[in-house]
């Protein structure tokens, strides 16, 4: 190596060189530290340095450049010879940059530290805010311990939220001077504030104590606690919605249901309330695991219906509405549904619903329909009733007249009291009906149970199988009874009538009545008697019996037998005891007959039985009919009856006058040249009822009798005629003597209150 | 009484010039016996003064009384051997050489 050589390594070498003399002063410096101090070589040599005073360690001094820039720089001194003389060389290195980069770093590091802090925070209570079912109380107390620890100085850091009227602090929270703020916003309202405060002051930069991103976390943060309240609340919201509509869910008789069907027809529950299980009889659950399960329930004829109605509410998007039945426990039910229809973004339907049962509306409906079907059987029956006792007037009236004209020939009475009793049959039939139609019209009377059944079982009797016998036990001594005749004789019929069906002949009924006390305490052997003295009575046979089941229902109106009650059914027997405040019990085995017993309160004292005006089937007979002379005015449509009422009257000595309208009526009264003392006034005319010819006539005539002729009983329009003003009554069909009687009362002004013939 | 002035040139308040400080005090506080003027100048706040005693880098030290006038960079630790090269003895003490 020369010398060059090692000039030229000093020359280019990086670091400064400097060569000071024993006085300090500079003798040599190389072209880096002509650079590191800004000078030339001039400026260098000859100056005052200083000693380096460390040997062999490095030791850090800042350069001074000739600009006033500062270079920090590590200098090592070591002992030298120059130009022969002790002299000591200085190796300088620049470490500016260097520390600056370490600076920058530790900075950097700083910053990334705050960053990782803060991110922290945020990502800790973002984790926190997501938990479920936790109070908003609990989440804002929880926060508070993350918030700290994300701010540059979590010593002196303190915190505070305040929403929805409540407020959340740090411990160590204070009012300070050095504080940031940012609103919390629910539904885009302020409706609360983040603080966070410093308890002591801090170095300011240009922002203020806090920094940006300080600034930034508190905004998530309040953020975060907005959208956290929101989401809480509106949990509460649902969860209180749930349990209100499962309240009314549970509580409702009706099932509600949501059903689904996919576009490729697949169905299924997805929520049924739990009340089906009492209405149909499968559980929810099962329902929901397999929705077939209650569509195999709809009755099989029924099934193609149901189906098609919910395929066209799928189609019109319209709810649909379908009563079907249902199969529950061996029985029919019948069930109403109602769903309406969503479509699904899939291409499927959503039915919301609701299913009811609606089977005793549907009996109801039915009975409604008996009902009315009753009713208008009772006015067709009233129409044939009436139609018939007109018949029979004539049938009866023309016999009579024969009986009083052949009253010598054996004969011909022979056949003329077949006819009468026939006839009279006839009547009692149709006076059945009447009563039927006039729906049980009730005029109870005190009388004789006993005497009752004696009087009514002949007529029955012609009804029965000949090989049935009919024994009778009845008391004489048993007490009154207030019954309405006509509905015990109807009673009476329809038990019997049940009962000989019930035989095979040959067989055996026995009717038997007696008087009986209910001890005060005993009342559990008769249930639904009130202690006292009762008349019983008793029918019972011999014939197939019924099991249990068929003799709870035997009162149900709907409860189809093979029993048909000739024109009632027992429904109708129980209804008229029980109206009569009395009570029937059945008893039966299968194989072993039936009695049945019915109870009826007595009368306390015995009363006179009241001898029944117009009695149609006790036939007196008339020998002497009473006569007399007065013009009668014969009111009356069907030509036969008025031929017949001509024939009558004109035998017993009255003059006739005869109108077959209500206007003929009215006509005739008005302009006829005589005297008319009474009018016989049909109730039923081609024109007007007998109820619009009264006042017309009376008005024309006002001294006029009238006395009020019909087919129909005595109540309705009968009876209105004669609170108008009307002196009699006579029903049809009429005995001769009955109506001889009558005109005779009525002329002679001797009517008393008109009682009813029934 | 000898006296002696001391400048103590430093650059900034960075914790080497605040050692460098303290050692200039104790050094002071060794020359008991003199009447010692010790001068701190911050060559950030009087950028200008360094051009007056040719300073090229902190900290330096420069005795100017008495003469000769003698100078040091970079550190001042070891009180003793700083006063020997400042040709600084404290009385009753030898100089030597370093």
């Amino acid at each position: 190596m020369t010398v060059t050589d090692f000039r030229n390594v000093i020359s280019n070498v990086a670091d400064s060189i400097v060569i000071v003399d024993q006085e300090g002063i500079m003798r040599f410096a190389n072209p880096s530290a002509q650079a590191l101090f800004g000078r030339s070589l001039e400026e260098l040599l000859g100056k005052p340095f200083g000693f380096p005073r460390i040997k062999n360690q490095a030791t850090e001094i800042e350069v001074i450049s000739k600009s006033g820039e500062l270079h920090t720089a590590e200098m090592r001194m070591t002992e030298t010879v120059w130009e022969g003389k002790r002299a000591y060389l200085a190796s300088i290195r620049d470490f500016t940059e260097l520390k600056r980069l370490e600076h920058e770093l530790r900075e950097k590091g700083h910053v990334l530290a705050e960053r990782v802090k803060e991110l922290t925070c945020l990502y800790s209570i973002s984790k926190l805010i997501e938990r479920p079912r936790v109070s908003f109380e609990e989440i804002a107390r929880d926060i508070m311990a993350l918030i700290l620890p994300g701010w540059q100085y979590p010593d002196i850091t303190c915190a505070r939220i305040i929403l929805n009227g409540q407020a959340f602090t740090t411990e160590n929270f204070k009012e300070t001077n050095w504080k940031q703020t940012s609103d919390i916003f629910v539904h885009g309202k302020q409706a609360g504030v983040l603080e966070v405060n410093y308890l002591e002051e801090r170095p300011e930069s240009d922002e203020g104590p806090f920094s940006k991103e300080e600034r930034n976390l508190i905004d998530a943060i309040a953020e975060r606690l907005g959208r956290t309240f929101e989401r809480i609340k509106a949990e509460e919201a649902l969860r209180e919605s749930e349990t209100k509509y499962r309240r009314v869910s549970d509580n409702s008789p009706a099932v509600l249901y949501q059903f689904m069907m996919t576009p490729d027809g697949a169905s299924s529950f997805s929520h049924v309330s739990d009340v089906v299980e009492a209405t149909i009889g499968i559980s929810a659950e099962e329902i929901m695991k397999d929705s077939s399960k209650i569509l195999g329930m709809v009755h099989p004829e029924d099934q193609e219906m149901f189906r098609e109605g919910i395929m066209k509410s799928a189609e019109s998007l319209e709810s649909f509405l379908l009563t079907f039945r249902c199969m529950k426990d061996g029985g029919v039910i019948w069930m109403e549904a109602r769903g309406t229809p969503a479509p699904l973004a899939d291409g499927g339907m959503l039915w919301d619903g609701f299913l009811l049962d609606i089977t005793d509306r549907k009996r109801m409906e039915e009975e409604l329909l008996k009902i009315k079907k009753f009713e208008s059987l009772g006015v067709l029956a009233g129409g044939i009733a009436h139609e018939f006792n007109n018949a029979l007037t004539a049938i009866t009236g023309h016999t009579e007249l024969l009986e009083m004209d052949y009253s010598q020939d054996e004969k011909i009475l022979n056949h003329t009291k077949t006819m009468m009793q026939s006839a009279h049959r006839m009547a009692h039939l149709t006076s059945q009906l009447l009563a039927y139609a006039g729906g049980g019209k009730y005029n109870p009377r005190p009388m004789s149970l006993s005497e009752l059944v004696a009087d009514t079982l002949p007529l029955l009797l012609h009804t029965l199988d000949p090989d049935i016998c009919v024994e009778t036990d009845l008391q004489p001594d048993v007490m009154n009874v207030k019954v309405d005749r006509t509905q015990m004789q109807m009673v009476l019929s329809a038990l019997m009538t049940n009962a000989s069906e019930a035989i095979d002949p040959p067989g055996r009924i026995k009717i038997s009545t007696r008087n009986m006390a209910v001890e005060q305490g005993s009342t559990n052997d008769h249930p639904g008697l009130r202690p006292g003295p009762y008349v019983i009575l008793s029918i019972e046979d011999d014939g197939k019996g019924m099991d249990k089941e068929t003799t709870d229902r035997i009162f149900d109106p709907f409860f189809t037998t093979h029993f048909i009650g000739r024109g009632l059914g027992m429904a109708s027997v129980y209804g008229i005891v029980t109206n009569h405040n009395g009570n029937i019990s059945v008893d039966s085995e299968p194989g072993k007959g039936t009695t049945v017993t019915i109870y009826l309160p007595a009368l306390e004292a015995r009363e006179e039985v009241e001898a029944e005006v117009g009695e149609r089937i006790v036939s007196a007979p008339a020998i002497d009919l009473p006569t007399g002379e007065a013009t009668v005015l014969v009111i009356e449509d069907e030509e036969p009856l008025v031929k017949l009422f001509r024939k009558i009257l004109e035998m017993l000595g009255y003059r006739v006058l005869e109108a077959m309208t209500g206007e003929e009526a009215v006509e005739l009264a008005k302009t006829f040249n005589g005297q008319i003392d009474l009018a016989l006034l049909d109730i039923k005319l081609p024109d007007m009822g007998g109820k619009q010819v009264y006042p017309l006539i009376m008005e024309a005539r006002p001294h006029l009798k009238v006395i009020v002729c019909s087919g129909y009983a005595l109540d309705g329009p009968a009876q209105e005629i004669l609170d108008a003003g009307a002196e009699g009554f006579v029903q049809k069909p009429f005995l001769i003597s009955t109506l001889a009687e009558k005109l005779k009362e009525v002329l002679e002004g001797r009517t008393t209150i008109v009682a009813p013939v029934k | 009484m000898e006296k002696v002035v001391l400048k103590l040139y430093v650059s900034g308040k960075s914790p080497r010039y605040k050692r460098a400080i303290e050692e200039a005090h104790r050094i002071r506080e060794k020359l008991s016996g003199y009447d010692v003027r010790l001068e701190v100048i911050d060559i950030r706040e009087h950028p200008e003064v360094a051009g007056d005693d040719n300073i090229l880098a902190t900290p330096t030290l420069i005795k100017k009384l008495p003469p000769p006038i003698r100078r040091i960079i970079g550190d001042l630790f070891d009180s003793d051997k700083v006063l020997m090269v400042l040709d600084l003895a404290p009385l009753g003490s030898k100089a030597t050489e370093i």
